[in-house]
C-alpha cells in the first residue's frame, strides 16, 4: 500500500471540516482526513469521543453542522438512494439484518430494488456473497432469529457487499465474537479488500484487528483526528494514544501481531 | 453510472471487452454476449486487457460463459487485480440452490386451512394448562400475602383502570345514545315512547356496558400485557429474572392478572352509568320524559338482578382478557416481528373468547331464570 502517493484519484473518501455539536456539547471540531482507495482504516477513541458519530456522519446517515463527506466525489448528501448501495456499504454491529426476511432475501434486497436482474440471477449472486463471507448455503432459508451472533455478522457482511460497493464501513466488526471467530472475521475482511478491492472504513476497539490487518489507523482526540500508520503512531507523545498503545493490552496485541505475521511469513 | 461505456466488439474468434464489467451493466453485457458467442459458435476467447472494472457479478459471468457446457471460452490478459476476484469466484462451488419447489397455490391454501385446524387443540390446551397454572399461583400467593406485590399492582391499576376512564366513559355514553335515539324513532310511531327506557336500561345493564368495556380493555391493556412482556422476553430481561431467582408469573403476570379482577368491574359499573345517563340525555331532548321521570321509569323497569347480571360476568371477562395476554406475551420468541404477530392473536383471541363466553352466559342465565 502506498498512502505517500496521493493522488486526486486515488481518494475515495474525503472528510471536509466535520463540525459536529449537540447543544452545547461539541464532539468533532473540524475533523479533516482522506481514505485511499483500496486501504483498511481503523477508526479509534474512547467511550464518547464521537466515534460512532463519525461513522454516522461519514454513512449520511447524519448531517454534520458543518463540512461535508465525499465519496468518489460525490457528496454524501447529494448521492441518489439508487446510487447509494453501488458506492457504501454498512456493516452495523449488531448486523441489524431484517428479521422478517430470511438470509438470501436480506441479501436479494438491494439487487431486487436497484437492479434489473432475474430473479435466479440474483439468488445466485446471492449465493456467491453467502459462499465469499464463508457460509454454508444451507443457511439461506435461514431466519436471522435462527443464527448465532458470529453467522449473523458474516450474512450482513455479505448484504453489505450485495452490489458490490467501493467502500465498505464496518461498525466493530468483531465485538462479541470469540477469538477464534474474531481472528477469523478478521481474515475475511482482509481476504475481501485483497480481492474485491474494496476500501474498508472501520471503527474497532479490537486491538489485534488494528495491528493485524489496518493500514493505517484514525484515532478521535481532543475532538479531532490524528491519522497515520501504527509504526508511526506509537511514537505520538499524546498521553491518550500512549496509554492506548503502550498499555498492557495494547503490547499484548503489539507482540501477538509481530509473531503472527512472523509465522504467516514461514508458512509461505 | 457515470463510469466509462460499456463496450464489447467481436473480431472474428476474439471477443474484446472495453469499460466497466459490474452489476449495473450486467445485463447488457450478457445479451452482447451470449449473441456473438450463439451466433456462429465462432468465438473462443474473450480479450479483458481494457476493462476497467470487474466485480462479482462480472466475474459470474466470465465464469458461466468459461463452463459453458456448448464451446466454453478462454479468458486473456486478466489484469493481476481482476483475476484474484475472478479465481475466488470460479472456485466457489454453488452446486444446487436448496431453495425447495413452491407448491402450487390451491394446494398451499388447502394445507394452510389444515394447519390452522390442527392448531386449535394444542392452542386451547395451552390456554387451559396457562390459566391452571394461574390459579395454582394465586392460591399460593393468597397463602402468603407478601407475596403480593402492592406497587406493581396499584401501578397496573392506574395503567388499566384510572387512565381508562375517559374513553370508556365516553364510548359508552355515544354507544347508548345511538341505541337509545334508533329505539325512540322505532317505538315512537307505535305509540310506546316510554319503552325506550325500558330498552336502554336493560340493554345497557345486562349486556352493553360489561360487554364494551371488556372489549375496550382487551384492545387497550390485553395488547399492552403481551407487548410489554413479549419485549421483555425479547431483551431477556425475563431470562434475568429467572437468574436472580425471582419467578416472572408472580413478579409481572399476578400483579396484572389481580390489578385487572378490580378494575373491570369497576369500569363496567362506570359504563352502565353513563350509559344510563346516555339515555337521560335522548329521554330528554326527543320524548320529553323529564329526569325524575325517567328515574322513576328506569327503577320499575330493571331489578337487581339485571344489574347483577352484568357485573357477574366482568371478573370472568377479566380474568380471561388477563391470561391471554400474558400467555402469548410469554409466547414471543427472538425477532420484533414474533412480537407484533402475538399481540395480534392475544387481542382477537381475548375478543373472541369474550363474545363466546358472554354468548353462553345468555343462555345459562336464560335457563335458570335471572
Amino acid at each position: 500500500m502506498t498512502i505517500k502517493h496521493k493522488k486526486e484519484e486515488d481518494i475515495i473518501l474525503s472528510v471536509k471540516n466535520i463540525v459536529n455539536h449537540f447543544g452545547k456539547q461539541t464532539v468533532h471540531k473540524g475533523v479533516n482526513f482522506d481514505v485511499v482507495r483500496g486501504e483498511i482504516l481503523g477508526i479509534v477513541g474512547g467511550s464518547g469521543s464521537g466515534k460512532s458519530v463519525l461513522l454516522k456522519t461519514m454513512t449520511g446517515l447524519h448531517n454534520p453542522n458543518k463540512g461535508k463527506v465525499l465519496i468518489d466525489g460525490k457528496s454524501i448528501q447529494d448521492i441518489a438512494s439508487f446510487e447509494s448501495a453501488s458506492l457504501l456499504g454498512v456493516l452495523f454491529q449488531e448486523g441489524a439484518l431484517f428479521s422478517s426476511l430470511n438470509v438470501e432475501q436480506n441479501i436479494m434486497l438491494p439487487l431486487r430494488e436497484y437492479t434489473s436482474l432475474k430473479e435466479a440471477e440474483q439468488r445466485k449472486l446471492a449465493e456467491l456473497k453467502l459462499a465469499m463471507v464463508g457460509m454454508e448455503l444451507n443457511t439461506a432459508t435461514k431466519y436471522p432469529a435462527e443464527l448465532s451472533g458470529g453467522m449473523a455478522k458474516r450474512v450482513a457482511l455479505a448484504r453489505a457487499l450485495a452490489m458490490d460497493p467501493l467502500i465498505l464501513f464496518l461498525d466493530e466488526p468483531t465485538a462479541g465474537l470469540d477469538p477464534i471467530n474474531a481472528t477469523g472475521f478478521d481474515e475475511l475482511i482482509r481476504n475481501l479488500n485483497e480481492s474485491l478491492g474494496v476500501t474498508i472504513v472501520m471503527v474497532t476497539h479490537d486491538l489485534n484487528t488494528l495491528f493485524t490487518i489496518c493500514d493505517r489507523v484514525a484515532v478521535l482526540v481532543d475532538k479531532t483526528i490524528i491519522i497515520n500508520t501504527i509504526p508511526n503512531l506509537l511514537e505520538q507523545d499524546h498521553p491518550w494514544i500512549q496509554e492506548f498503545f503502550h498499555g498492557p493490552r495494547g503490547q499484548g496485541a503489539l507482540v501477538a501481531a509481530k509473531h503472527y505475521a512472523r509465522s504467516a511469513n514461514g508458512n509461505r | 453510472m457515470p463510469h466509462l461505456e460499456l463496450c464489447i466488439e467481436r473480431d472474428d474468434t476474439r471477443i474484446r471487452i472495453r469499460g466497466p464489467l459490474d452489476l449495473h451493466h450486467f445485463h447488457h453485457a450478457k445479451e452482447i454476449l451470449q449473441h456473438m458467442h450463439g451466433a456462429d459458435n465462432k468465438a473462443t476467447i474473450i480479450d479483458l486487457s481494457e476493462v476497467t472494472r470487474l466485480d462479482t457479478a462480472g466475474a459470474l459471468l466470465l465464469h458461466n460463459l468459461c463452463n459453458a457446457t456448448k464451446q466454453p471460452l478462454a479468458l486473456e490478459n486478466f489484469s493481476a487485480k481482476h483475476k484474484v476476484l475472478f479465481d475466488l469466484v470460479d472456485q466457489i462451488n454453488l452446486g444446487k440452490s436448496p431453495i425447495k419447489k413452491r407448491l402450487s397455490s390451491w394446494i398451499r391454501t388447502v394445507t394452510r386451512v389444515g394447519k390452522a385446524t390442527m392448531d386449535i387443540w394444542p392452542a386451547t390446551f395451552e390456554l387451559i394448562s396457562f390459566m391452571g397454572l394461574s390459579w395454582l399461583m394465586l392460591i399460593k400467593a393468597l397463602k402468603h400475602p407478601t407475596r403480593f406485590r402492592f406497587i406493581s399492582i396499584t401501578h397496573q391499576i392506574e395503567a388499566i383502570g384510572i387512565n381508562a376512564v375517559p374513553i370508556i366513559s365516553l364510548i359508552a355514553l355515544v354507544i347508548s345514545i345511538v341505541l337509545a335515539y334508533q329505539g325512540q324513532a322505532q317505538l315512537k310511531p307505535l305509540g310506546m315512547k316510554q319503552y325506550t327506557v325500558d330498552l336502554i336500561a336493560i340493554s345497557v345493564l345486562r349486556e352493553m356496558g360489561v360487554l364494551l368495556t371488556a372489549i375496550m380493555v382487551a384492545g387497550r391493556s390485553g395488547s399492552a400485557f403481551t407487548a410489554e412482556i413479549g419485549t421483555m422476553k425479547v431483551r431477556q430481561e425475563i431470562d434475568a429474572l429467572r437468574s436472580m431467582g425471582f419467578d416472572p408469573f408472580e413478579l409481572l403476570i399476578l400483579p396484572r392478572l389481580i390489578a385487572l379482577l378490580v378494575v373491570l368491574p369497576l369500569l363496567t359499573l362506570l359504563a352502565d352509568i353513563m350509559g344510563l345517563f346516555g339515555g337521560a340525555l335522548i329521554s330528554l331532548s326527543l320524548i320529553d320524559m323529564a329526569l325524575p321521570e325517567y328515574l322513576e321509569r328506569a327503577r320499575h323497569a330493571i331489578t337487581g338482578k339485571d344489574f347483577l347480571v352484568g357485573m357477574i360476568k366482568a371478573p370472568v371477562f377479566a380474568f380471561v382478557i388477563a391470561q391471554v395476554g400474558c400467555m402469548h406475551g410469554l409466547k414471543v420468541s427472538g425477532s420484533s416481528e414474533s412480537v407484533g404477530k402475538e399481540t395480534t392473536t392475544s387481542v382477537v383471541k381475548s375478543i373472541f373468547l369474550v363474545l363466546i363466553l358472554d354468548g353462553l352466559f345468555s343462555i345459562y342465565f336464560q335457563k335458570v331464570g335471572l
